[in-house]
């Protein structure tokens, strides 16, 4: 029997120890902090630590961290495109693909691509484009390439604005940075930028309002690029809760600015006083 | 069989209203025939603005010049004649592009790739002139098909078409027809909720649809068409799961709903979310029975009684409502012709609560956030008006029983 000698497969029928952990009981809302210190309802992200152009072989590429969300993007291109159809004459492809690293989830994944990576790898793609000027590339394709190191929660909202990030960094040409930002509603109160527990926990509430948004947002042209939303929500809850997001992505921009600032000044130093 | 007059879609056997009645815009009320006579419809329109030769407040107010007159323009080689000076090339175009409209009241163009987007759906090449018209059209709350900028094609639902299916619908919307079949089996609960049974999505796009589907066109499209259905179920509400379950941990129902999409003329999300409603609404689970015997091994005894099943709940459903953004409006239902003109749209599904369970921005472009909220609103307002008579409609078919008159795949 064929069997793929360069990994160690477990046995047929395995459950993971996960299952069997006793989970905490969910705190109720409205009782204060959260488990990293941030407090509830309140538009409080992480506190994120980007740099740019630690890929050295790709055009432009960007490292994020939020929390323990850790992420790495690489952008490839502007290049020739492999498919030629009519369509890339006048204006130039944009590729996304994200993927999860197989360690990155508290349970172990796949090396192929799933279906939630691939509707990942789309949300990304649908949020980025409108920013990226592709008339200015005819004929030709861009590549961007997110691998996800750590999955601790909004994994997508730091996803686009790393792309974004990296974009930028390999001076494609763009109207505008996309940043993401992304909620849990639960109840009435809301956590921003949830981490992974916090994002699947369930409360027992039986409540109409549980779920994600995340939100991709042009700051300075002031225009959502993307917008994505499951669970439950009430429509008032839902247009607060875009709003919530928008400022969240207000407080990334000074950051994502400082970062890009620096990587420019370490690729042209400007010039000594002597 | 027929939708009859929800609020938001036209009503099946009315009679075409004569262009002078009372109504303030003519309505179309079937699809399938082409509108009314457009002439009167168009006539009311400024064409030639269309093509800026002439400021809107002068043109001439007879409205479309017969063939004759449109070819004579074309022989006549003097547009200079015309205040913004158009080289003859224009002209023969505005003229072709004029007689092209006499004949065919809602153009239908190539089929052909979409223009680098990476959602690959059935597209039409729509010209500069035709995206015009319809985006002046819909400023003016008036679309290509006579309809408002809120209003559903015609819709035709037929419940139980495929015997070998226990739930299974064909949803006809304007020339997009979706059928869905579910299928229950028994299975495994995942180990993280074992009292709960799923629904499992797959969306298959024939290649009779399109061309573009062949092969493995149509996967993209598929993929993201069941990820966004997985989200719009993706809630405690939308179907008791729990009902689902056989015995905890050991065995649940699943449904596996299978979407075939066999014709795309835009606003496939819509059709498809209102087959799956009416499909589950159309399942039937059998009975089963759990016996254990001595040694504590569990039996599953399946009812014999073919009538003896158990029915879902749907009235928690939802309806997807696509919004596509046109121009500074949004319209309801677009045709393959007005997504071309849209830059954006915005998914919203709503369960007959109003609340939202899905929302997505797609397509290439980007929206203002006041945009953003109008449009929730008012596919809250669409969507929550579309449960009442589907759910009337899906109870009275069903109380027909035997008597229920079948169309299958010919009407």
């Amino acid at each position: 029997m064929p069997t793929d000698t360069k990994r160690v497969r477990g046995p047929e029928a395995s459950q993971s120890p996960s299952l069997f952990v006793s989970k905490p009981a969910a705190a109720p809302p409205s009782l204060g902090t959260r488990a990293d210190g941030r407090r509830w309802g309140q538009v409080d992200v992480r506190p994120l630590f980007v740099r740019c152009g630690l890929v050295s072989q790709a055009k432009g590429s960007a490292y994020l961290e939020a929390g323990s969300t850790k992420l790495l993007c690489g952008v490839y291109g502007p290049k020739e495109t492999e498919r030629k159809d009519e369509t890339d004459m006048k204006c130039g492809r944009l590729t996304t693909d994200m993927r999860f690293a197989p360690f990155s989830c508290p349970e172990r994944g796949s090396w192929i691509q799933g279906s939630q990576d691939k509707d990942l790898s789309q949300m990304l793609h649908e949020s980025l484009q409108p920013a990226v000027c592709l008339q200015k590339y005819p004929r030709s394709q861009i590549e961007v390439n997110v691998m996800v190191l750590e999955n601790s929660g909004s994994v997508l909202a730091h996803a686009i604005t790393c792309a974004s990030l990296a974009l930028a960094d390999a001076g494609i040409e763009m109207y505008d940075l996309v940043l993401g930002c992304s909620i849990r509603q639960d109840g009435d109160s809301y956590v921003v930028d949830p981490s992974y527990t916090e994002q699947n926990s369930c409360s027992s509430v039986d409540s109409d309002n549980q779920g994600n948004l995340t939100v991709a947002f042009l700051p300075s042209l002031n225009q959502i690029s993307g917008l994505q939303s499951d669970g439950e929500m009430t429509e008032e809850t839902l247009t607060a809760g875009v709003r919530t997001c928008i400022e969240g992505c207000y407080k990334l921009y000074p950051v994502i600015q400082q970062a890009l600032a620096k990587a420019v000044r370490r690729a042209a130093p400007p010039p000594s006083e002597s | 069989m027929g939708w009859e007059s929800p609020p938001g879609i036209s009503a099946q056997a009315q009679p075409h209203r004569s262009p002078g009645s009372c109504s303030p815009r003519p309505r179309c009320s079937r699809c399938r025939s082409p509108p009314p006579p457009p002439r009167f419809r168009r006539a009311s329109r400024g064409r030639w603005s269309v093509w800026k030769l002439q400021p809107r407040a002068e043109l001439p107010k007879t409205g479309l010049g017969s063939r004759e007159q449109l070819c004579g323009r074309r022989d006549n080689k003097t547009p200079q004649s015309q205040p913004g000076s158009v080289s003859l090339a224009v002209c023969v175009c505005v003229c072709l592009a004029r007689l092209r409209w006499v004949r065919l009241p809602a153009p239908v163009g190539r089929v052909l790739a979409p223009s680098g987007t990476r959602s690959i759906m059935a597209t039409v090449r729509v010209s500069e002139a035709e995206k015009v018209y319809i985006l002046h059209g819909i400023r003016d709350d008036l679309r290509v098909d006579g309809r408002g900028c809120e209003d559903y094609r015609h819709v035709e639902i037929e419940t139980d078409v495929v015997s070998n299916t226990d739930g299974s619908a064909k949803v006809t919307l304007g020339h997009t027809a979706v059928l869905v079949g579910i299928k229950a089996d028994i299975g495994k609960p995942t180990p993280l909720i074992p009292n709960e049974g799923y629904l499992e999505f797959f969306v298959d796009c024939s290649a009779n649809a399109t061309p573009e589907f062949e092969g493995r066109g149509g996967d993209e499209l598929g993929t993201e068409l069941s990820n966004t259905l997985y989200k719009v179920f993706n809630n405690k509400h939308s179907v008791d799961l729990k009902s689902l379950c056989i015995s905890a941990g050991e065995h649940c129902w699943v449904l596996y709903v299978d979407v075939l999409l066999l014709q795309c003329d835009g606003n496939l999300y819509d059709a498809i979310s209102i087959a799956i409603k009416a499909a589950l609404f159309n399942t039937k689970i059998p009975k089963v029975h759990i016996s254990a015997d001595e040694e504590g091994a569990k039996e599953i005894e399946l009812s014999d009684d073919p009538y003896d099943c158990v029915r879902l709940n749907v009235e928690n459903v939802p309806c997807i409502v696509t919004l596509c953004k046109v121009g500074h409006r949004h319209v309801v239902d677009a045709t393959l012709q007005e997504k071309a003109c849209s830059v954006a749209s915005l998914i919203i599904s709503v369960t007959n609560k109003g609340t939202v369970t899905c929302t997505r921005k797609v397509g290439g472009g980007s929206l203002d956030p006041e945009s953003i909220f109008e449009m929730t609103q008012a596919g809250k307002r669409v969507g929550k008006a579309l449960h009442a008579p589907l759910m009337k409609l899906l109870r009275q078919e069903e109380s027909l029983g035997k008597k229920r008159q079948k169309v299958g795949f010919l009407g």
